[in-house]
């Protein structure tokens, strides 16, 4: 099967001389389409900077990301924006919604950003998942930290991406209210047939996932 | 309290943009502050400096002073300084007019006499004269010569028999001679004079200057009075008391001049109080957290309060020496440049110009010192109260954050809204707009700053727009050219310059104006008759105002219709003979005047005074250019009180079509037709032009000057206001980028929040500034200020504003998003305050 994401030899360091820090060092992974992988490691191993790299957030020194096959990196920023706000849906750990927004408009803003109508239907179909149905004129501000990462996870689903990238997305939030979110992010991606790639340092999250990969020191110790 | 100023410090450094931003601001108020000041005082200085070059610098003189009494006055206590003349009596020539006099040392000093060559005359047959009075005698002599001059003594309060004596020239005066007039003064010795005139004969001029001017007595009513009972104690008549109001008047500021100066001020204060204020309100936002952190460890209100107010003061302490030294680099530059665009203009006032050119004079010569150290006093106490008001909020804003709300804090304080209606889709424009209205108030404060300081740049402009100098030349003037009977009342020393003596010889009679008329180039000549008194009932004595009564011809029929503000009557009830049209000035004075009031005349006439009550049938409001007079009456009613030629003015139109050098000559040749009486004045329509257009191109370009720092100071607050709202949004914007918006779309969004300050500011500027300059025309025309009559709208200045602003907002948003793009997506997203 063709790896719906797959990074060839891919090179990330920062600083240089002793405080150099090889956040990247020559990685190559595979991501299979449907997959749900988590990615796991100590903080500074380079974890973050690997989701960033796939999802174009950042270049890298060298090597290549490829989605479906082709090389992200090969776009000028612009195209890159398009393609990530097309094929790629983000969810941070601090949740991160635009703050004069209410919860509808904070899910369809990625679709309303690339110029398209909304699917009220599969949004509404979203909305009910996260049972915010009640709440979609709320203002993040005035919403817990776990309806917060919910609305952010309906975001990252809206433009019905191909991959969720999420850092740490349970980070912020408390056991119960993880275990929650992780299945609900799960469950969304099986049923969209997305492919989710997870960052965690949580034992029992990364055991939901259908593989771990563990990052040490910038390098894949364990696929 | 060590702990409060290092953390100042650590957050002025930390907040460096906002530091340079207000600091620029507070700048530029310093500055504005200075300059106001400095070139006000200066100006004010260069002129006393100029005015004691030019005028003679005595208070006062009484006239016809015996000899005891000169000099009792000589020592007496109230006097700074006492010189005496003395007259001895007239040369004797067909054309010119010689004084022979005698002044002692601080008279000649009073009097600014100078020497061009040899000394002052000191022995008996010595004489001072000027060298041009020779050539008009047709004696060419040295110093040390000796001529022979024909003269009468006054005797008697009248001429002598003629005399002769021979003189030996001791010097030659200097200053400048009346040519025009021959006029000529010849100084004498002491002894001649003693010699001459008998000790009880001899009257003196007492020319002095009173100690504690400007002290005790500071205005120029004081003055006069103390001079009067000084001059009571000596027997001097009040006829014999001058007062020199030339240099009274140049010499004593208008306190009015204090005003405008304080009111500029306070103009600068309140810009400057708004921009330092929003700049500190807009950055306060992402401060929030960190003085809830400061206060969750411990500090108190008072500590919090202080770090603000410190960082304010270190940021002050900085900016405010940059502009006092930029001031204090500009301000002589300045001044002299100002003095030098009103020497280059024309003032048809010719002292005026003189005294110009010597202000210039002075200041090219360093004469003056232009700085002082009260200014920069006033400034640093003026920059430092604008500083602590703009704080004041701020820092109560800070001090006020509890440290739970601080830690949950979103922006906007306290907002209560919890919902938002929201749009079904989204769009970048949708975006905008949801972040504008987040933050309302900050929005709205930033157009309002920005937009105060629009709206007096249209007021400036408006102003300055209506005064346009052709008009205003127009509303003072009729015709091209204007041949005047040169009358006023009261002058006890000229009687014959009176109305009612000068109309029983008219020189404007029909003969004169029959020369007018055959003047090549003239093609209409309108005639203006007059008449004056004074307000039987209203003001009898005239301390007021008189009765002046213009008398005008059929072809001003549509003007008198036409002006009537109040009431109405027609040409042929004016002509019936007892009523009258009123100018609306009148009600200045007597408010409670209106029309179908009557008014009891007292007309001055040859055949004595006539008694006539009229009834105002209107008020009329008309420009000086038909008449300056308080009535408007049909000539044929003026002819009826009396026999004497009633001609006041003659306005001369040329033929159309002339070249500039041919009204010239057209012009010269009427003044010549004038100068055959001395009675006769003359003025043109060229004349007052450019006497405008001097006046309007300084005040414009001064006017404009201030507005550009004074908008300097807003832009700083726009500025702020952008970088702000990108920089404290960082992470934010970091991720709606990583969740799709593109590079382009993200500088289209910083975009469409420039266009939108830029269209509030605008709105606010044109909007409100338009309302208020034209509330000001209104204003300047009631008050009859610079001759202000009609309303021109600023459109020239309107759309440099609008473009402007536009470009500035397109540069910052430019330079913005520009800097802002190069900090990597990651460092936006990773970015957390």
């Amino acid at each position: 099967m063709k790896a719906i994401l797959e990074t060839r030899d891919l090179v990330k360091y920062y600083g240089s001389g002793e405080n150099l820090v090889k956040a990247i060092d020559h990685t190559d992974i595979r991501i299979e389409p449907g997959e749900f992988a988590a990615v796991v490691g100590r903080s500074g191993s380079g974890k973050s900077t690997l989701l960033h790299m796939l999802g174009g957030l950042d270049r890298p020194d060298s090597g290549q990301v490829l989605v479906e096959g082709k090389d992200i990196f090969r776009l000028k920023d612009d195209r890159l924006a398009v393609f990530r706000r097309r094929k790629i849906g983000f969810v941070f750990q601090s949740y991160n919604l635009v703050p004069s927004l209410n919860v509808w408009e904070n899910i369809v803003l990625p679709i309303g950003l690339d110029g398209r109508k909304v699917d009220r239907d599969f949004v509404m179909d979203l909305v009910e998942r996260i049972g915010m149905e009640d709440r979609l004129r709320a203002l993040p501000g005035t919403l817990s930290g776990g309806q917060q990462q919910r609305v952010a996870i309906a975001r990252a689903l809206a433009s019905r991406p191909a991959i969720i990238l999420a850092d740490e997305p349970t980070g912020n939030l408390d056991s119960r209210t993880e275990i929650e979110v992780v299945s609900l992010l799960k469950n969304c991606v099986t049923e969209y047939g997305q492919t989710l790639v997870m960052i965690t340092h949580d034992e029992t999250i990364a055991q939901m996932a259908d593989r771990m990969i563990v990052i040490e020191d910038g390098k894949v110790v364990q696929s | 309290m060590k702990t409060v100023t290092r953390t100042a410090l650590a957050n002025a450094r930390q907040n460096k943009h906002r530091n340079v931003i207000s600091g620029a601001a507070i700048i530029l108020t310093t500055l504005l502050i200075f300059m106001v000041l400095t070139v006000g005082y200066a100006s004010v200085k260069v002129r006393f400096a100029g005015v004691n070059a030019y005028y003679p610098p005595y208070h006062a003189m009484f006239r016809q002073v015996s000899e005891e009494n000169a000099q009792k006055l000589k020592s007496h206590n109230d006097m700074e300084e006492v010189g005496l003349r003395s007259d001895l009596g007239e040369g004797v020539d067909d054309d010119s007019l010689i004084l022979f006099l005698w002044m002692d040392d601080q008279a000649l000093e009073l009097n600014k006499i100078t020497l061009t060559k040899g000394e002052f005359p000191r022995e008996e047959k010595e004489i001072a004269l000027p060298e041009e009075m020779l050539s008009e005698y047709g004696i060419t002599a040295g110093i040390g010569d000796e001529i022979t001059l024909p003269f009468q003594l006054y005797e008697d309060g009248g001429l002598g028999f003629q005399k002769e004596d021979t003189f030996c020239i001791s010097g030659f005066l200097g200053g400048t001679v009346d040519e025009e007039n021959k006029a000529y003064s010849a100084l004498v010795s002491r002894e001649y004079l003693e010699k001459m005139i008998p000790r009880d004969s001899r009257e003196y001029r007492v020319m002095f200057r009173l100690k504690d001017v400007g002290n005790q007595i500071a205005t120029t009513d004081l003055i006069e009075e103390r001079v009067k009972e000084i001059g009571r104690d000596f027997q001097v008549s009040e006829d014999n008391v001058v007062i020199n109001t030339d240099y009274l008047m140049a010499n004593y500021t208008d306190p009015a001049a204090f005003a405008a100066m304080v009111s500029i001020i306070l103009v600068v204060v309140a810009a400057g109080v708004l921009t330092i204020y929003s700049i500190y309100y807009v950055s306060m936002t992402p401060k929030v957290q960190e003085y809830g952190k400061l206060k969750a460890m411990g500090a108190t209100r008072r500590q919090i309060r202080q770090i603000v107010f410190r960082e304010g003061l270190l940021v002050t302490a900085a900016a405010l020496p940059l502009g006092l030294m930029l001031g204090s680099l500009l301000a002589g530059p300045v001044t002299r440049w100002i003095y030098r665009l009103s020497v280059n203009g024309v003032n048809a006032d010719a002292a005026a110009m003189e005294m110009n050119r010597i202000c210039l004079e002075l200041l090219e010569k360093k004469e003056v010192r232009i700085l002082s150290g009260w200014i920069y006093l006033i400034t640093v106490i003026a920059v430092l109260i604008t500083v602590y008001l703009s704080l004041v909020k701020p820092m109560r804003m800070a001090a006020k954050i509890s440290p739970v709300e601080a830690m949950r804090y979103q922006g906007e304080s306290r907002e209560k809204k919890k919902t938002r209606k929201g749009f079904a889709q989204m769009s970048l424009m949708k975006l905008t707009r949801a972040n504008l209205s987040r933050n309302k108030k900050r929005s709205v404060l930033t157009i309002v700053t920005l937009g105060a300081v629009g709206v007096l740049f249209m007021v400036v402009a408006t102003v300055l727009s209506c005064a346009d100098p052709k008009e205003i030349a127009r509303q003072e003037f009729e015709g091209d050219y204007e041949i005047a009977v040169d009358s006023w009342e009261g002058d006890k020393m000229n009687p014959d310059r009176s109305w009612v003596n000068l109309m029983q010889n008219n020189p404007l009679n029909e003969e004169m104006l029959e020369k007018i008329r055959s003047v090549e180039g003239v093609k209409e000549v309108k005639v203006k008759t007059y008449l004056t008194g004074c307000l039987a009932d209203l003001d009898p004595e005239r301390e007021i105002v008189g009765s002046s009564i213009q008398g005008l011809d059929e072809s001003y029929r549509e003007i008198v219709e036409g002006c009537q503000t109040q009431g109405s009557v027609t040409w042929e009830e004016l002509k019936a003979g007892d009523k009258i049209l009123m100018s609306d000035y009148m009600l200045h004075w007597f408010p409670e005047l209106k029309a179908g009031d009557s008014v009891r005349l007292e007309l001055e006439t040859p055949e004595g005074t006539v008694e006539k009550t009229f009834e105002i049938a209107a008020v009329g409001e008309y420009a000086s250019a038909v008449s300056w007079a308080n009535f408007l009456l049909p000539d044929s009613v003026l002819e009826e009180f009396t026999d004497a030629n009633l001609n006041d003015t003659c306005v001369i139109w040329l033929e159309e079509g002339l070249s500039a050098a041919g009204r010239q000559e057209v012009f010269t040749e009427l003044e010549t037709l004038a100068k055959e009486s001395p009675y006769l004045a003359t003025d043109s329509y060229e004349k007052h032009l450019e006497n405008w257009e001097t006046a309007t191109t300084v005040m414009t370009v001064l006017g404009y000057v201030f507005l550009v720092i004074l908008g300097a100071v807003g832009v700083m607050n726009l500025v702020n206001t952008m970088i702000n709202s990108v920089y404290t949004r960082r992470r934010e914007l970091g991720i709606i980028q990583a969740i799709g918006m593109s590079e382009k779309q993200l500088v289209r969004m910083m975009q469409l929040e420039g266009i939108f300050y830029t269209a509030g500011t605008l709105l606010v500027a044109l909007g409100l500034g338009s309302l208020a300059g034209y509330g000001v025309f209104l204003y300047a025309k009631a008050e009859n200020m610079m001759n202000i009559t009609v309303y021109h709208y600023p459109a020239f200045p309107a759309v440099v504003l609008a473009v402007a602003v536009a470009a500035l907002q397109m540069i910052l948003t430019y330079a913005v998003s520009r800097n802002f793009r190069r900090m990597s997506l990651i460092d936006r997203i990773r970015y957390s305050e």
